[in-house]
């Protein structure tokens, strides 16, 4: 084949560097708000104006329950038209600064300014922001519409006693300071009792030294700063094991576990700049390790380490392929250490703040009990700037000093879902893997759900499952969805409350009655009429019959919350831009629209009680080719040829494939022809199936040889075929010489007449013995298996292959 | 096993025999006042005469299981074969005592049998009376897995000894119903595998139910004309009807000299149509995915299958073809169901060109030679040559009235959305997965490992895009309205039909600093099936051929031909959208009012991009509007020149009109254009 000229103009186009266009300073995401309890006011970003907040929860954590709130920013309107924007009662909503809540308004395209003033009346409350227009159903407005210029200086306050709020958490600040109020958490380190198992006395004298040498994000402070005390505490540490260490495991593959850490999404915390995992061999022997990942809560309830629900040869192969790293640092012997001074240490100085350890004589009860969080004084102790010997030390940059003080000085903080779901989000890293307000950190062939609009979605029973009963509704997917336990049970009514949506499981449409089921059914269903919803969508457990995948129809209902499932069908690219589901109903006539999708949510209602829809299992139409009179070719795959196969069916039950690809008969058997289903249903494009047991299996030569019998011909090109009576003769060039080869059936064999273009010499047919078969010939003598037969101006001969 | 077929079959060869006619001499239809009164008039007069009456039916019972662990089960007589009472006890397998059960079995639904097998091998019976007002024909349609047995009124009228899936409609039995009660007993054997059956009958022949469907098309087709509304007033859509055995999933159509259709189908058909007459003739079958035709000569055309480009000739002049010669085989076919072959045109030289697919393994991949290339062969076979590459799903080509060759690709990995690409020779368009198959190629093993920056810096953009939604999301072949004003005021321009959106789009490019660039508009909604091919009739109609098998379309049916025809109305729409040095001219098919086109807060416009990333799709990116400065009507009012501030290069501008009338009063069929700006005038 000739190529053209690409290379040289590959090359020269990379040479030539498109003018980028100008970038012009962008507007930030979401709203300024501006929130005030009588007492204190704090201003703060959120993506939009929602909530929804319980009689004592606040709009900011730094705020009682009695506040006012308002937002400014920019609307981005992309067409000009009549717009209405809704909000719930006791909100106001101004647009170029005239108000416009409930009620229809003329909107120019462009960036329109917006306020969102809202005051709180006792009880419950809920603002959720949304709009309709002629180009779109109601529908909450979406964050990418919301956008503000410029930010204040109080901002930054806020943001700083926030900072502090998360640094108090994930420290564990309260677990050696008693806090006054019991909504402020902690973060527990992970249990000791079998500390042993997990690492060596070297390993933990090392870390006791400096955590944050072993890791540089490490949160455990340098208590210890005497060798000999540090010796005695590994001592003692390293002694607590389990009656049996876990056995190494066999056949675990490194390199298996190197693409699973890749995979299932360990890259998303553990990647660049995350937390490393260097040298962890020094710390871990590979089938501990495997136990540990095995369920890492389990020691670490409170941990930042999810539970993947890896198998436990996933498990071991993703502990051989990171003990492979090793710090020799951690791995120098350490002095000999007192063990029961050792305990003394662990109950004294802190350590039992945090971690629960568990011995031969008990718990381990800890007697350190610094001041309350209230009377801290933030220049002295661990806030110093050089903090005391006697203080744990964090190493703490300048700046979350500085939060941590700013926080310390007034620790009372509100429940506020808003701002608690974007802290508890932020601890667990959900962004990393799920796009939330902005693309996810991580890039994957499949990415996992966005969380955007996750709160208008889900319905909260749905979230209890996902996130505490390791329910996956996306099974095929390489990334796995952690589980951190009960540490993240907060966020199933979060999802809601932050986005101002209905609390817990939201709108449900009525039970279907039968009718109803068998109108959606249809529609699920690839049969006339039909939308072929199970081409890409999952149906109780079984795969979609396409090529893509998507969410399991049978629990659509149990998930999502009817009236989002109503806007999601209406415009699905509204929702995710980008997505593969169509959307079947905008250009049908409104009332038949929302006739179909009230059917299919309906029905969907029925959840696994839905019937099969038509084209599951087995599908519509005739697909088994049967043999009549005369024979019947049909081009498509066979298991067994290359994918240039040609089927025949002769008249009498014999078929045949002869291979395109390198143009000879490859096999033959008997009994029914094919079934085309796999090649005719669905997507198709499967191999056939062959209906009869194969009883030839030609040699893996090409037979024809043209003067030399020794050697593979240089050139066989395949050139079509003809129908003789219907009979198709295969058509074909050996190094130069025409063939015509036609194949029929005799008796319960086959017979192959060849007819050879003209040509000098002799031609050869080679027929290795093939156990069972028997080859003869009407002309010619076999010698060895091989058949020579005079060359000439036409060659004429029938080779007949028949079972003995 | 030994394989015995005793039923009369009736394979698609048998219907080569002979030409297979839809009759179209009836019509019936009854008009009212308003559209919903003369649909309900017309399909209750429809039904009247072909809606099923005479009989009715007693729900099934079933009965098991008994013994089949020798595998005899076809074969031996079990008790209900010999005396049939629904309200015997009878004795099954294992000495268990067995009863007739009701079985919920609807019409026409693949019922399963299984909870009579509990992992042995057994036969069962399902039983139901038919109740006839008097004695009448009727058709029994029915499929199994894997084999049974039917005996109507004691009378056994199918043996199907044949192990196979159950095939729906897989036998198709004419019978005889007597007036009273018949009886009807179907015998299924388990041998393993599947086990059920699928039943329905009618009293109406196969023909007749094509009639019924046929008229209710025909209706639909009226009611357009009747009561035009919308798109309809201006471009009417009828179906043309299909006879009943063909299952015309259209993959390629062109035109003979006498005016019959050429269709080669996904089934690897190539049916011959008279359109005029209805007459459906099959020209060859047994090719592998034909997705692309091109007549030669009336008894010769060239088509595009899986593994190759084939010569099919009908050689003794008996109107079936007997000779099918390779003409290109040289790139490769894995087996992979996604490496579709896409054909084909003419060039301006004479020359075939087609398209080769990618494989799909959870993206598009090309791990056999040309994948994601485009290539040309003279007819003959000789000079094969590729053309360009860097296509991910290639499936519609077309040829313009210059000479100039189109082809659209579909949004996936790569393609942020749905591109229209001009295609030029050493062009690579994006996808990189073609590239592993360039001379000297010394990228990584897997082209999506290089960096999009890089591979950015060596394509060639598309003319224009085809945004992800309004513009469909499965965009096929292009052709040009060459009717010379028989097909509307859109002489020349191009049509794409979306298989998805099971609806055709106008396009209308122009050249900016030598380069295609330009405007695509919707245009008619509403087709049955997914749009693969369009070709222009003879008497100036457009011919729709559709499947959307495996990809589902909001038209809903797997396949179907229809006929877009003009109405002779001219539709208010923007005829073209043009760039000028200032901003854009919109020029419309009739004088604007100019009051409301005068106005600039009537013109919405924004505009966006597409990311060029290994993720499938993207959504739009800085969707950013553009404040109109100014609004010019052209003296003779058909032309509005739309000023703006600055322009973007490398944006899609999206437009959207409210309230802009035409001079007569009527509202624009389309207010929405999408311009694809890839390049600016250039300054004089």
């Amino acid at each position: 084949m000739r190529q053209t000229t690409f290379i040289l103009l590959l090359a020269a186009l990379a040479l030539i560097s498109q003018p980028l266009p100008a970038q012009e300073k962008k507007n930030a995401p979401g709203l300024l708000g501006r929130a005030s309890d009588g007492t204190r006011t704090v201003t703060f970003v959120t993506p939009t104006a929602s909530f929804t907040l319980g009689a004592e929860q606040s709009i900011h954590p730094q705020l009682q329950s009695a506040f006012t709130v308002e937002w400014s920013g920019m609307l981005t309107v992309l067409r000009a038209g009549q717009y209405t924007i809704f909000a719930n009662p006791g909100a106001k909503v101004l647009v170029d600064g005239k108000e416009v809540q409930n009620q229809p308004v003329q909107l120019d395209a462009g960036e329109r300014a917006v306020q969102v003033k809202f005051q709180r009346a006792s009880g419950p409350a809920r603002l959720q922001l949304e709009w309709q227009s002629a180009f779109f159903r109601r529908e909450p407005v979406p964050v990418s519409a919301l956008s503000h210029r410029d930010e204040p200086a109080e901002l930054a306050a806020t943001r700083q006693a926030e900072r502090g709020r998360e640094l108090v958490e994930e420290l564990n600040c309260t677990a050696c300071h008693q806090p006054a109020n019991k909504l402020l958490g902690g973060r527990r380190g992970p249990e000791l009792s079998r500390v042993g198992d997990r690492a060596t006395a070297a390993w933990i004298f090392q870390w006791l030294e400096n955590p944050r040498h072993f890791r540089t994000n490490a949160v455990m402070p340098t208590v210890l700063t005497n060798a000999q005390d540090r010796a005695d505490a590994a001592g003692y540490l390293a002694s607590l094991k389990s009656p049996k260490p876990a056995a190494p495991a066999e056949g675990a593959r490194a390199e298996s576990g190197k693409e699973l850490f890749g995979k299932v999404g360990c890259v998303a915390c553990h990647g660049d700049g995350g937390f490393s995992l260097t040298g962890l061999g020094s710390k871990f022997s590979a089938g501990e390790l495997a136990r540990y990942l095995a369920n890492p809560l389990a020691v670490d309830p409170s941990g930042r380490m999810p539970n993947l629900a890896l198998s436990a040869s996933e498990a071991e192969s993703l502990a051989a392929h990171l003990v492979q790293s090793r710090n020799a640092d951690f791995e120098k012997a350490p002095p000999e250490g007192n063990l029961s001074r050792g305990r003394m240490l662990v109950a004294m100085t802190g350590c039992a703040n945090c971690h629960l350890v568990k011995d031969t004589q008990g718990e381990v009860r800890a007697h350190l009990e610094p001041p309350p969080l209230a009377t801290l004084n933030p220049a002295n102790g661990c806030l110093g700037d050089a903090p005391s010997a006697k203080a744990a030390r964090y190493d703490l940059s300048a700046a979350d000093r500085d939060a941590l003080r700013a926080f310390v000085k007034s620790p009372d903080v509100s429940e506020a879902p808003v701002q608690d779901f974007h802290r508890t989000v932020k601890a667990f890293n959900c962004a990393a893997c799920h796009e939330l307000n902005r693309p996810a950190k991580i890039s994957a062939e499949q990415m996992p759900p966005g969380l955007t609009h996750a709160g208008d979605k889900l319905r909260a029973s749905w979230l209890q499952q996902v996130l505490l009963e390791k329910k996956r509704v996306r099974p095929w997917m390489d990334l796995r969805m952690p589980h951190f336990g009960d540490a993240v049970q907060s966020l199933t009514n979060f999802f809601a409350a932050q986005a101002g949506a209905e609390p817990g499981e939201g709108e449900r449409v009525a039970a279907p009655s039968r009718e109803q089921v068998d109108a959606g059914v249809k529609l699920l269903g690839t049969a006339e009429g039909g939308l072929g919803c199970i081409n890409c969508h999952d149906f109780r457990g079984e795969k979609s019959i396409g090529a893509l995948r998507g969410p399991d129809m049978t629990e659509m209902d149990a998930r999502i919350r009817a009236d989002w499932l109503r806007r999601w069908l209406w415009e699905p690219s509204r929702i995710q831009p980008g997505t593969a589901m169509p959307a079947f109903f905008q250009d049908l006539p409104a009332p038949k629209a929302e006739g179909m999708i009230a059917s299919l949510q309906h029905a969907l209602r029925a959840g696994r009680d839905l019937p099969l829809p038509a084209g599951l299992g087995n599908a519509v139409g005739s697909y088994v080719q049967k043999v009549g009179a005369e024979p019947v070719l049909i081009r498509t795959f066979l298991i067994g040829s290359n994918a240039r196969a040609i089927a025949v069916g002769l008249p009498g039950g014999q078929s045949y494939c002869f291979d395109a690809q390198v143009a000879r008969l490859r096999f033959a058997w008997t009994g029914g022809f094919l079934d085309l289903k796999p090649v005719w249903a669905g997507r198709g494009g499967a191999p056939a199936e062959m209906l009869g047991p194969k009883w030839y299996e030609a040699p893996q030569i090409f037979p024809l040889r043209i003067g030399n019998p020794e050697a593979d011909p240089a050139k066989v090109a395949f050139k079509g075929y003809r129908l003789e009576n219907k009979t198709p003769v295969m058509l074909y060039e050996v190094d130069g010489v025409r063939v015509a080869e036609k194949i029929t059936a005799v008796g319960r064999g086959l017979a192959r007449e060849f007819t050879l273009g003209e040509m000098k010499g002799e031609v050869w047919f080679l027929a290795p013995p093939v156990p069972g078969i028997n080859v003869t010939s009407t002309a010619g003598l076999f010698t060895n298996g091989r058949l020579r037969i005079p060359g000439g101006k036409s060659v004429r001969f029938t080779i007949n292959v028949t079972p003995q | 096993m030994n394989f015995v077929a005793r039923k009369t079959f009736t394979s698609l060869l048998a219907l080569a025999l002979f030409a297979v006619a839809a009759n179209a001499a009836e019509s019936i239809y009854v008009k009212r006042a308003t559209l919903a009164d003369t649909r309900a008039a017309t399909a209750a007069a429809i039904e009247a005469r072909f809606g099923e009456q005479g009989y009715t039916k007693s729900p099934w019972l079933s009965l098991g299981a008994f013994d089949n662990s020798r595998g005899d089960g076809l074969h031996r007589s079990f008790p209900p074969e010999d005396r049939l009472d629904p309200n015997m006890e009878y004795l099954g397998m294992g000495g268990q005592r067995i009863r007739w059960q009701p079985f919920d079995a609807p019409d026409g639904v693949s019922c399963n049998l299984i909870h009579y097998s509990q992992n042995r091998a057994v036969v069962c019976y399902v039983y139901r009376t038919i109740v006839a007002e008097r004695d009448m024909p009727a058709t029994i349609f029915v499929g199994s897995d894997p084999a049974l047995h039917i005996w109507l009124n004691g009378k056994k009228i199918l043996e199907e000894m044949t192990q196979h899936s159950l095939t729906p409609d897989d036998s198709q039995l004419a019978v005889q119903l007597n007036k009273g009660t018949n009886t009807l007993l179907m015998k299924i054997a388990y041998f393993g595998g599947g086990f059920g059956f699928q039943f329905h009958m009618s009293a109406r022949s196969r023909a007749e139910l094509a009639e019924r469907q046929r008229l209710l098309d025909e209706m639909e087709t009226r009611l357009q004309q009747d009561f035009p509304t919308g798109e309809a007033a201006y471009y009417q859509i009828e179906t043309i009807p299909i006879p009943r055995d063909i299952v015309l999933e259209v993959g390629g159509m062109g035109f003979r000299s006498d005016g019959k259709l050429f269709v080669c189908t996904r089934r690897g058909e190539v049916w011959l149509g008279d359109l005029a007459r209805n007459e459906w003739k099959l020209f060859a079958s047994g090719l592998h995915e034909a997705l692309g035709l091109l007549v030669q000569k009336d008894n010769q055309i060239y088509v595009a299958q899986r593994p190759e480009l084939t010569r099919i000739t009908d050689t003794d002049g008996d109107g079936v073809a007997d000779l099918f010669e390779t003409v290109v085989d040289q790139f490769g076919v894995s087996g992979n169901y996604h490496e579709f072959h896409f054909g084909h045109v003419r060039d301006r030289a004479g020359n075939l060109v087609c398209t080769l697919n990618c494989g799909w393994n959870r993206f598009a991949v090309s791990t056999v030679p040309l994948r994601g290339w485009a290539y040309r062969v003279a007819p003959d076979g000789t000079n094969f040559t590729t053309i360009a590459l860097g296509f991910r799903s290639p499936s519609g080509l077309g040829t313009s009235p210059d000479g100039d060759v189109f082809i659209t690709d579909s949004q996936g990995d790569w393609w942020g959305s749905s591109p229209l690409i001009h295609l030029k020779e050493g062009s690579f368009y994006g996808h990189p997965a073609s590239l592993a198959w360039t001379r000297n190629y010394r990228g990584p093993p897997n082209p999506h490992d290089i960096a999009p920056a890089q591979l950015a810096m060596l394509k060639t953009q598309p003319a224009a895009w085809f945004v992800y939604g309004p513009l469909g999301q499965a965009p096929e072949e292009p052709v040009w309205d060459t009717t010379g004003g028989k097909f509307g005021p859109f002489a020349g321009q191009m049509f794409v039909g979306d298989q998805t959106k099971s609806s055709l789009f106008r396009i209308a490019l122009e050249k900016v600093a030598g380069e295609f660039q330009g405007a695509i508009f919707p245009f008619r909604a509403g087709f049955m099936s997914g749009i693969t091919r369009s070709v222009v009739a003879p008497d100036g109609t457009m011919i729709i051929g559709m499947t959307d098998r495996g990809w589902a379309s909001i038209g809903g049916r797997s396949f179907g031909l229809q006929r877009v025809r003009w109405t002779g109305r001219v539709p208010f729409e923007i005829h073209t959208m043009k760039l000028t040095p200032t901003g854009f001219d919109l020029t419309f098919t009739k004088p604007v009012d100019p009051r409301s086109a005068a106005v600039a807060m009537n013109y919405s416009l924004s505009h966006f991009y597409y990311l060029y990333h290994f993720d499938y799709g993207s959504p739009k990116q800085e969707e950013t509007p553009v404040p109109i400065q100014a609004v010019k009507i052209s003296a003779d009012g058909r032309t509005v020149s739309l000023t703006v501030p600055k322009f973007v290069i490398q944006k899609i501008y999206e437009l959207h009109l409210s309230g802009v009338r035409a001079a007569d009063g009527s509202e624009l069929v389309h207010p929405d254009a999408y311009y694809t700006l890839n390049r600016l005038i250039p300054a004089q």
